[in-house]
């Protein structure tokens, strides 16, 4: 492992969970955006193998403390590793949002439900309420996700 | 409890998680939650558990509506409940254990020594993160950009992101100096903590999973 | 042994930063490196236990040899128990959860056996006194303490260079102390010791040998006595003109009344008064944790008062928010990269006025002649110098046009040349109308800028008035809120 790529996973991890209490009201919902930027950000620049360790371990301090519950996992581990495995394929930030909004939104929440209520599994109606209600988080973290990439570049903090 | 070598600690924890998991019959739920409640105060987490409420209910709550829209009231209430019986065991669990032992644990388990060592690690950054995000609110209140959780600063909130990336990505390139001044990608490190798993250990664990597959039995019979 | 041979070397993608650097240092020197921000001295550092070139890369000329070792052929592995680096950002260098497992870390790597470590633990935590941290958390710990505990943590290596980047860094006297009495223990010891730092004063007579930088090249080496008289010549030790104007004010600019600030049951203000007249400069002096930052934040509503109350032009500022204060009230933080968001100078500075929708073309105008920035309004501020950064955030605060500025630790890690620039630009805001506090630890310049001084300690003012009235009064040397008079870190 490299120093360098172990470090800034520390700090992504960090900030993951530093920024989860923080929220942009959204009508009465909110939208939690924090792991779902870091994980387009982490899959951009470290790979799948790193996005994917980075939104486990987030998932493992948010919950140790307190601020997250188990379903952090599924919800953030999908789309790190969807999106970091988009971005090695295609070297385009956008198909990495789309990878994290798919991986999260979809597939996430599927198998949230399949781990929360099995008995919903069959029920498309539910299934589609649960995934809105998933990808409205989703994809305002991606948005901003990207928008930051997009500022680093051309303040030259970060180069593709 | 803190004498468990944390090797058992989590196997114990993924048990008891992976007990909720299974129950399925609406009795063997209510005595969980009533078990999971009195335990809540005994451990003195009844008043954390209320904390992290708010990230539970969401879930709970739309979980019971959906279910009783597409079933009924008695089966919505069984998921509610059960779900809510998930979380309050993880939260227990997890509470129940440091980054350090989880840390620990983990490298035991044949887990690469980076992931362990970013586990314990983030988790000492996450207050200064913290910090960092209180001083740039303070600086960029101080030269008129609004930055308190209201819908209309949305638009500024690229004045909280940028200085927190930024500057983020220079500690992180800092910390990675510290880092290799100290020996990081060095082979053949040594670790300071020994743990051994004793025989009462390995009893108590095969104890738990005994019972855990008379009770998987029992709920799906 | 140390030797540098013909050190020419620059990172990937710059231009040359050090252009031929030659120099030995024996067994046991106490080595000093100084030089202007941005001159090459931590670059130096790095080339010292092979970070250059194994870990930055670019191109590196001429040969480092440490005890006989030839960093080129050695990684950053196998030289970190020679050369002990510590390095200027203390957050970065401690990176564990505790004191104890920070010290260990470095042993860990050696692959020791866990007595051994422990032993190592023991022993140095006796030398440098730190048995009471050994369990703390290094959030927890206080400036000085975390130099203490950063030190000890490539002491316990035993190497046979300790090298330290800016180890004063935002420390108050005491803990300066502290650090620079552990430093004479660890040379005494017999190894070698090299320190790069801005604040000098006394520290110069401790070291045996000084190196001074001028942009990439040594501009002067040997003794303290004659680096002392180069340092002054190239300005590098700043020389304030002592032409003060004194104009006692006349109406009353900001009014505080007895405030009281607790957190967490812990008091941390209690019951300071102070008054501060349209056009006079002060400066809040005080040891590290006295409350200087908390009090700051009170004057634009950042922090509200448990008790007490603060009024601006005789209107209490309780109710209004601190991004309504900014056309009133400027504060500038010590870490300009809090601030930057755009990627142009030009934007950075006019983004309050922007949000505010207080666009002056007039007042800008002035704000580029006042902070000499027209070269640099197209550049990328996060790739300007330190020092320039600190100009664009301090005009940044300008903009807004506020009647009153406050500078929280304005010159600190800042070279002596941008103290001086600083001091004439603070004359000038002054002459212009403008209200100014800072809080410093850096008695020199606020002796040179201030006309009063307000001493905080543990929450409290203990002291008001002009700063040659102050230094000799006996309370305040006892209670340790002012270094006695020969211990100071003034030049002169
Ligand atoms: N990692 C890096 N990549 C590219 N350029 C760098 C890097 N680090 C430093 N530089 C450049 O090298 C030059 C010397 O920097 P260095 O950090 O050695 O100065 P310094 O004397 O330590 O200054 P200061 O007093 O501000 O700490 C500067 O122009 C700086 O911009
Ligand atoms: N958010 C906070 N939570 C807890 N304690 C705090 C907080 N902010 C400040 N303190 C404490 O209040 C005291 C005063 O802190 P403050 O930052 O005002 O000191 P200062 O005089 O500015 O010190 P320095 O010279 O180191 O900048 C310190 O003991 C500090 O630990
Ligand atoms: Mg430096
Ligand atoms: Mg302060």
């Amino acid at each position: 492992m490299e120093t360098k790529e172990v470090a800034r996973a520390v700090i992504l991890v960090a900030i993951a969970v530093a920024l989860s209490p923080f929220f942009i009201p959204v009508g009465i919902s909110k939208c939690f955006p924090a792991q779902h930027m870091v994980n387009v950000l982490s899959a951009v620049m470290l790979g799948p193998a790193y996005a994917v360790a980075i939104a486990t371990i987030a998932g493992i301090i948010r919950n140790i403390l307190g601020l997250g519950t188990l379903l952090a996992f599924p919800g953030g581990m999908i789309g790190a590793l969807l999106a970091g495995l988009a971005y090695r394929a295609s070297k385009n930030i956008y198909l990495a949002g789309l990878g994290e909004v798919i991986g999260t939104g979809i597939l996430g929440s599927l198998v949230s439900v399949w781990i929360v209520a099995p008995l919903l599994m069959g029920k498309a109606m539910a299934l589609a309420t649960l995934m809105i209600a998933f990808s409205v988080s989703t994809l305002g973290g991606t948005i901003i996700g990207i928008i930051a990439l997009h500022l680093l570049r051309k303040g030259k903090i970060w180069e593709p | 409890m803190t004498r468990l070598d944390p090797r058992t600690k989590l196997g114990l924890g993924l048990m008891a998680i992976a007990a909720v998991f299974i129950a399925k019959a609406p009795k063997t739920l209510l005595v969980e939650s009533i078990m999971l409640l009195a335990a809540l105060p005994l451990l003195r987490m009844g008043k954390d558990l209320l904390h992290s409420l708010r990230y539970y209910w969401p879930m709970v709550g739309l979980v019971f509506i959906i279910a009783f829209f597409s079933f009924d009231f008695s089966v919505a209430l069984v998921l509610a409940v059960r779900l809510f019986n998930l979380l309050t065991v993880s939260f227990i669990f997890f509470r129940a254990v440091s980054p350090e032992e989880t840390g620990d644990a983990l490298q035991k388990i044949g887990v690469p020594y980076g992931l362990a060592f970013m586990l314990t690690t983030s988790m000492r950054y996450v207050p200064l993160i913290g910090q960092k995000i209180r001083h740039i609110i303070d600086a960029q209140s101080s030269r008129g950009i609004d930055l308190r959780l209201r819908l209309q600063n949305v638009r500024n909130f690229m004045a909280l992101l940028m200085p927190l990336l930024a500057q983020s990505f220079v500690l992180a390139d800092e910390l990675a100096l510290a880092m290799e001044s100290r020996g990081f990608g060095r082979k053949g490190r040594s670790s300071r903590k020994h743990y051994r798993i004793t025989l009462l250990e390995y009893g108590l664990l095969l104890f738990a999973l005994t019972l855990l597959v008379i009770f998987a039995w029992w709920e799906r019979g | 042994m140390i030797h540098l041979r013909h050190i020419r070397y620059r990172y990937p993608h710059t231009g040359w930063v050090l252009k031929g650097v030659d120099f030995s240092v024996k067994d046991c020197d106490y080595l000093f490196i100084g030089g202007a921000n941005g001159s090459g001295k931590s670059t130096l550092a790095y080339l010292f236990n092979g970070l250059i070139p194994h870990y930055f890369g670019g191109t590196l000329q001429g040969t480092v040899t440490i005890d006989d070792r030839n960093t080129l052929e050695h990684k950053v592995f196998e030289l970190f128990s020679h050369v002990g680096l510590v390095l200027q950002n203390a957050d970065a260098q401690l990176f564990n959860s505790t004191v104890e497992d920070e010290i260990a870390f470095g042993l860990e790597s050696l692959g020791l056996s866990s007595a051994e470590i422990d032993n190592r633990i023991q022993e140095i935590s006796r030398t440098l006194r730190l048995d009471d941290l050994l369990g703390r958390f290094p959030a927890t710990l206080s400036g000085g303490e975390k130099r203490l505990v950063a030190i000890a943590s490539v002491l316990c290596l035993n190497p046979s260079v300790l090298l330290l980047d800016e180890p004063y860094g935002d420390l108050d006297w005491e803990a300066v102390e502290r650090v620079r009495q552990a430093l004479l223990k660890v040379n005494r010891s017999g190894k070698t010791v090299i320190v790069i730092e801005q604040r000098m004063g006394n520290f110069l007579h401790d070291t045996s040998r000084c190196l001074i930088l001028e942009q990439g090249k040594l501009l002067h080496e040997g003794g303290p006595q004659s680096a002392r008289e180069v340092l002054l010549n190239a300005h590098l030790l700043p020389q304030y003109s002592t032409g003060r104007n004194r104009s006692p004010g006349k109406e009353p600019l900001l009014i505080a009344q007895d405030l009281s600030y607790r957190i967490k049951e812990k008091e941390i203000l209690k019951g300071v008064s102070l008054e501060l007249r349209e056009g006079e400069t002060l400066a809040l002096i005080g040891r590290n944790g006295s409350g200087k930052t908390t009090l700051l934040k009170h004057f634009n509503g950042l922090l509200r008062p448990t008790s007490g109350r603060v009024t601006l032009r005789g209107k209490t500022i309780q109710g209004k928010a601190t991004s309504e204060l900014a056309t009133q009230v400027g504060l500038s933080f010590q870490n300009p990269n809090d601030q930057f968001f755009k990627y142009r100078v030009k934007d950075e500075v006019m983004a309050g006025p922007r949000i505010l929708r207080k666009i002056q073309e007039d007042w800008l105008q002035e704000i580029w002649q006042i902070f000499d920035l027209h070269a640099l309004l197209e550049r990328s501020p996060y790739r300007l110098s330190e020092g320039e950064k600190k100009r664009v955030s301090l005009a940044s605060i300008l903009a807004t046009r506020p009647k009153l500025l406050v500078l929280d630790e304005p010159t600190s890690g800042q070279d002596g040349r941008f103290r001086e620039a600083l001091a004439t630009l603070m004359a000038e805001l002054k002459n212009r109308g403008f209200t100014i506090v800072i809080a410093t630890h850096d008695l020199d310049f606020a002796q040179a800028t201030a006309d009063r001084w307000i001493v905080l300690h543990d929450g409290r003012v203990l002291a008001d008035g002009a700063p040659e009235d102050l230094w000799g009064e006996e309370r305040l040397l006892q209670l340790g809120a002012l270094p006695p008079p020969d211990e100071h870190f003034i030049s002169k």
